[in-house]
Order: C-alpha cells, then sequence, then structure tokens
C-alpha cells in the first residue's frame, strides 16, 4: 500500500513537471531524474532517435568502466533497430555522460538491464533503459512502475501533440489566409511558417521548402531581414520599416519576436516574425489625392490671383481714356468668376453625391426640347473649333419622362463639352435619342428609328436587360480611351491626361462624369461608355420611362 | 541722399523686357498691361512652348514663369531653357500657387532665380520685384565691361595649348 501511495505521488509529481513540454528530451530527463527515488541502478540511460543520429544520454549513480557504458549503448541500438524494424548499428550516437566519473578499472560487467520503448502517437521515438553491476534486479515491481511512468508521459504528450497539431492547423489556415505576407522562423533563422501571400512576394509560389536565404538574396539590400530579425529579438521589441519597395510593390515590414506562453517555454523567445504589408494601394490613393489637391489649388487660385490683380489696376485708372481696358478687364473677371463659381458648384454637387444627400427634382420633362436646346448651346462652340454638331431624334420619343431637366441638361452639358473638348477639327459629334423596350436590341431599336448607331454591337446583350427607358447617346470621333481606363472614367480624383488637355490648354477637373454619373443614378438610369481607341467614343445614358 | 546706381537706373525701363509666361488670359493680360505701364518691354505667352520660343527669339532680360501650364509646363519650358547658350544664364522668376512644392524645388535646382506665391500677389510688388532685378542686372553688367576680358591674340594662342598639353 505504501509503495502504491509512493507511486502516485511520483507520478503526480511527473505529471506536473512535465506540465506542457512537447519537448521529448526534457520529458525523459525529467522522467531519469527522478527514478532514483524507487529503483536502483548503476546507470539510467535514454535514446532518442533524431532525424540524422541517435542521441544517448547516460547519468551514472556510481562508477563504472567504459565497456559497462559500451555493452549498454549497444544493447539499446539493438532494441530500438528489433523495436523499428531498421539498422540502427550505423548511425552516428551523440553521447551525453553525467554523473559519477567513468573509472575502467572497475570491471563489473552489466548484471541487470531493463528497456522500455519510449512510444508518442503511437510511434516509438526511443528507449529508457536502467541497468546495474548487480544481479537479479527489476522484477516485476519495478518494471510495472516503470512501464506506468513512461506511458503517462507519452500519453499526455500524445494528447498534447494532436492538440498542438490542430491548433497549429488552424493557425496555419489563418496565416495563408491573411493578406499580409507573413513569414516565421526559428532562433536559428529557420522558416517555420511561410504563408502564400509571402511567397508570392519573394517570387518562389511554387517551390516546395522556402529558406530565409531565398528571403535574403530576394529582398537583396532593400531590407536586412536577418539582422532585423536579430536586432529585435535581442532588444525584444516590434521593428517597423516604412516603406520598403520590393518589385512594383511598397511594404510596411514588421519585425517582432516570438514568444512561447505556455509552459516550461513561457515567455522564452522561439524566434521572430516577420510581417509584409502591403501599402501600394494606400500610396496610389494618396498620390490621386494630392493631384486632385494640388489641381483644385490651381483652379480656384489662378482666377482668384488674377480678379485680385486686375481690381487693383483698374482702381488706379479711372479716367476716361481707360475705359476700353474697363470694358476688357470687365469681361475677363466676369469669365474668371464664373469658371470659379462652376467648379464650386461642381465641388458642392460631389460633396452631396458622397454624403448621399444629392437630390434631383422628378417632374415631367420633354427630353426632345432638352437635348435640341443644350445642342442649340453648343452650336457656336463646335462651330468655332470646326466640329459638326449633329442631333439625331427618334420620331417615338414620349411627349414627357419624369425627370429633372436641369440636371439632365447639365449631364448633357458634361458630355457635349467633354466630346467636343476631346475632338480634332473636322470631326463629328452627334447626340442620339431613342425608346428601348426591355429584351430588345439597341442597335435594331436605333436603326427602326433611323438612327445611325454608333455604339458596338457587342454592348448589346447587355443593355437588353435594361428596362423601359429613353436612350441618350453622344458619339464623337475623338481620341477614344484605352480600355484599361475605363473602369476608373467615373471615379472622383482621375482625370486622364489626353492631348487634348494638353495640347490645347482645356482644363478639367474630372469631377463632370462623376457628378453626371450621380444624376442619371438618381433617376435610376445606368450611365456607360463604349470607345476605341483612335476612332471615337460613345457616351449614353439611360432614363426610365 | 545719394543716388545708387540702382535708383539712378529706376526711371528708364524701356530698353529692358519682360516675358511673361501665364495659362490664365486674364493673369497674362494684366500683368502685360502692368509691366507696359513701369515702362518695359513685354512680351506675353499663354503656354510654355509659346515662351520658349519667344524667348530664345527675343532674349528677354528676365522672364515671369508660370509652372502649371498646358502643351509645356514651367518646368519643362526651363529644362529646354538651359540647354541654350543664352538661356543657360537667363533669369527666371517662378510664378507659382504652391511654394512647397516638389516642382519648386526642381525649377531653383534647374536655376531659377526666385519664385513668387501667386495668392500673396500684389500687382505692384511684382512691378517692383521686376525692377530690382533689372537694377541687379545692369550693375552686374556694368562690372562686367568693366573687366572685360580680352581675346586672346592668334600669336599667344599656341603657347596656351601648348601648356595645356604639358
Amino acid at each position: 500500500m505504501e509503495r502504491r501511495m509512493f507511486e502516485l505521488s511520483i507520478l503526480k509529481e511527473l505529471g506536473d513537471r512535465i506540465g506542457y513540454s512537447l519537448n521529448v528530451q526534457n520529458i525523459v530527463d525529467i522522467i531519469t531524474g527522478s527514478l532514483h527515488q524507487f529503483i536502483e541502478y548503476s546507470a539510467v540511460s535514454y535514446m532518442l532517435l533524431e532525424p540524422e543520429k541517435l542521441i544517448f544520454k547516460v547519468h551514472l549513480e556510481k562508477s563504472v568502466s567504459r565497456k559497462f557504458i559500451n555493452d549498454i549503448k549497444d544493447r539499446m541500438q539493438k532494441s530500438l533497430s528489433a523495436l523499428l524494424n531498421k539498422d540502427m548499428q550505423k548511425m552516428t550516437v551523440e553521447e551525453v555522460l553525467s554523473g559519477a566519473i567513468v573509472v575502467d578499472e572497475t570491471d563489473a560487467p552489466v548484471q541487470s538491464f531493463f528497456n522500455i520503448p519510449l512510444v508518442i502517437g503511437e510511434k516509438v521515438v526511443g528507449v529508457l533503459t536502467v541497468a546495474h553491476t548487480i544481479a537479479g534486479l527489476y522484477k516485476e515491481e519495478e518494471t510495472t512502475i516503470l512501464y506506468k511512468i513512461t506511458r503517462q508521459a507519452s500519453q499526455a504528450v500524445t494528447r498534447l501533440q494532436e492538440v498542438i497539431t490542430i491548433e497549429q492547423r488552424k493557425l496555419n489556415a489563418m496565416v495563408a489566409s491573411m493578406t499580409e505576407g507573413v513569414v516565421m522562423t526559428d532562433r536559428d533563422y529557420r522558416v517555420v511558417v511561410v504563408n502564400p501571400v509571402a511567397r508570392q512576394i519573394i517570387g518562389l509560389t511554387d517551390r516546395q521548402e522556402v529558406t530565409i536565404f531565398d528571403f535574403i538574396d530576394r529582398l537583396g539590400g532593400k531590407f536586412d531581414i536577418r539582422g532585423r530579425l536579430e536586432e529585435s529579438v535581442k532588444l525584444d521589441k516590434t521593428l517597423l520599416a516604412d516603406d520598403v519597395i520590393i518589385g512594383d510593390r511598397s511594404f510596411q515590414i514588421f519585425v517582432s519576436p516570438v514568444k512561447g506562453t505556455i509552459g516550461l517555454n513561457a515567455s522564452a523567445v522561439l524566434g521572430g516574425v516577420v510581417i509584409f504589408h502591403d501599402i501600394t494601394h494606400d500610396k496610389e490613393l494618396e498620390k490621386l489625392r494630392e493631384d486632385f489637391t494640388s489641381m483644385m489649388v490651381h483652379e480656384l487660385r489662378s482666377p482668384l490671383a488674377a480678379i485680385k490683380m486686375m481690381t487693383q489696376y483698374l482702381d488706379k485708372k479711372k479716367t476716361a481714356k481707360d475705359q476700353k481696358t474697363q470694358g476688357q478687364y470687365n469681361q475677363l473677371i466676369q469669365k474668371n468668376a464664373v469658371s470659379m463659381l462652376n467648379l464650386v458648384n461642381d465641388l458642392l454637387d460631389v460633396a452631396k453625391l458622397e454624403s448621399g444627400r444629392f437630390e434631383v427634382h422628378l417632374e415631367p420633362m420633354n427630353i426632345a426640347t432638352t437635348i435640341k436646346d443644350k445642342a442649340a448651346f453648343y452650336e457656336p462652340l463646335a462651330k468655332n473649333r470646326e466640329i459638326d454638331l449633329q442631333v439625331q431624334l427618334a420620331a417615338n420619343l414620349p411627349e414627357e419622362i419624369n425627370g429633372d431637366t436641369v440636371r439632365i441638361g447639365q449631364v448633357l452639358g458634361n458630355l457635349i463639352s467633354n466630346s467636343l473638348k476631346y475632338t480634332h477639327g473636322g470631326g463629328t459629334v452627334t447626340i442620339q435619342c431613342f425608346v428601348h423596350k426591355k429584351g430588345r436590341s439597341w442597335s435594331e431599336e436605333a436603326a427602326h428609328e433611323n438612327i445611325h448607331w454608333f455604339l458596338p454591337a457587342k454592348n448589346d446583350p447587355k443593355l437588353q436587360a435594361v428596362p423601359d427607358t429613353v436612350v441618350v447617346a453622344i458619339t464623337d470621333t475623338g481620341d477614344g480611351i484605352a480600355a484599361v481606363n475605363i473602369p476608373q472614367l467615373f471615379n472622383k480624383f482621375v482625370q486622364f491626361r489626353s492631348r487634348a488637355t494638353d495640347e490645347e490648354g482645356q482644363k478639367g477637373t474630372g469631377l463632370g462624369l462623376v457628378i453626371a454619373k450621380g444624376i442619371v443614378e438618381a433617376h435610376n438610369g445606368t450611365i456607360g461608355v463604349a470607345s476605341e481607341e483612335s476612332h471615337g467614343s460613345t457616351f449614353y445614358f439611360t432614363l426610365p420611362m | 541722399m545719394k543716388k545708387t546706381p540702382a535708383n539712378a537706373q529706376a526711371e528708364d525701363y524701356r530698353s529692358h523686357s519682360v516675358l511673361v509666361a501665364d495659362d490664365n488670359i486674364a493673369t497674362l493680360e494684366v500683368l502685360t498691361d502692368a509691366l507696359k505701364d513701369a515702362g518695359f518691354m513685354v512680351y506675353a505667352a499663354k503656354d510654355g512652348r509659346e515662351a520658349l520660343e519667344l524667348a530664345l527669339k527675343k532674349h528677354p532680360d528676365i522672364i515671369l514663369l508660370d509652372i502649371q501650364m498646358p502643351k509645356m509646363d514651367g518646368i519643362s519650358m526651363l529644362t529646354e531653357l538651359r540647354k541654350d547658350r543664352w538661356g543657360r544664364y537667363a533669369m527666371v522668376i517662378l510664378l507659382t500657387h504652391l511654394p512647397g512644392s516638389d516642382r519648386v524645388a526642381r525649377a531653383i535646382q534647374l536655376g531659377a532665380f526666385d519664385y513668387l506665391q501667386k495668392a500673396n500677389w500684389d500687382l505692384d510688388s511684382i512691378v517692383d520685384q521686376v525692377k530690382k532685378r533689372i537694377a541687379l542686372k545692369v550693375e552686374a553688367e556694368k562690372r562686367k565691361t568693366k573687366y572685360k576680358l580680352k581675346p586672346i591674340p592668334a600669336s599667344k594662342k599656341e603657347m596656351v595649348q601648348r601648356r595645356k598639353i604639358s
């Protein structure tokens, strides 16, 4: 009974001490360190299987000869070979001796010997051995408790390993799905975790193994990954590199030490983690905003400065003979004031659109009249630039639709002036309007109304689904828009530099199309563009009937 | 009060010319008028390309250059101008809305003499600035004539070359 109690207390103590350690060697060290309390031996030893070698650790309670140790080693290797069904005799053995010294004069041979396999997760990982120079030891009682102890330890480890495997799988899945590139290394800079994004950053997506040297190679002189990891672990601090350019992208790179949180390894540094945060998009946005601001500054300040100087100049000229200058300046002042007013109005519209407070006042309106009026307004400008401005209206247009005459006029004005801007002298701008019935082809509907339809037929399928509407299209014979730029066209901040804006000094804020889209959508309509570079563009919008 | 050479020159600017380049027609107009009133000969350009052509043809004493312009912006114009034998040393004053911007820094690198911030602009102060620059230039030119280098006589040219070789 006393023996039983002792057994239990040993098991409990072992259980506590093993705790959450996953290191088999640590655990076996703990076991061998406790064994002397209830078993007698000259030497206790274990042999663990490592990938490339065997670890052989012997603790001597009393001095034995070298021959004695070699005998144990040989027996253990043999039993491992038998257990694993594999020849272990030729493997390198790393030997660690502790305890009493080796004295070759003590010639006592191994008289008692007992071997227990160490099994973790149904796999033999090594053997544990007690040996004595006295014969007849290690009977059933002793061997039973040894079995119990090792079984208990191996079960604990197996369970823990299962938990860890699950956790690791969860962690891996999480890391893999992160949009940041993640690389984790152990203390010797061996890559433990590397996620797909990190592989992509260094351009090694299909290689199985990625090492720290791959990162050093690919990052070149831009980021000293190993140095930073060393520094971070040493200082126990997270380091940040703000704007590192790798390939054609910019990254923020965080380097942090990784610490254990459980068991014996708690708060010990296990390695380091490097996180690559892609800031390319943020930087692009920032650049767009800066460009927009500088454009606004120019567009607002230029006319203001001009007005200020002109009024200053006029102040000094009060005689009658300056009447001519005054008249001329008045016109210029007005022109600058109007352009600023328009810009401020556009900015207000965009602000309303962005805050969702953009409103249109729907009332019966005549679309044909609105189009004709706008065309008449732009006729002089078109003539001046030697562009043929045409209007083609279908005969079946409804008398009335629900819409905001002023706002629709604004959309038309935007689109017509854009088209005029991007069309060369001698070109044509055509405004067309016809009725579309859901499910029918726009091309056919236009042809039926004797309208020469410019929009490519490939656009038809997706447009057929639009419910019954009035379709307005403005087509030019200008430079067209590159396909890559089309998705950006209705975005704020974006204005594409073109020959027209560059050569002829026609300024734009890029707000016009943003507002046009807002107005059309407030009418439950759609707006779009079809374009072919160096041939021309068609901007169209629909208004529900 | 004793008259400095600058003041002595201040009254007559008819022999001096200014090139103004700005894409805002109103600014261009009023600057032209004000500088003309002050007695300068004024050339007006509404974009960078026109400014470059006029500068190289007329060799104005001072160029007032807007940065943000169509066709060719102020920076490109300045870059081109500096490639010319005369243009290398032409006096250029920038007109800008954004004095802190990269483009102004770039222009200073290219040897722009100074810049003026447009929004703070006061018509009189611009005319004053131009006058001051002209006065400085006149003074510098006087000094140059005083110590004008004579061409090396043909007989001694060979000697100079030989020295260079050895």
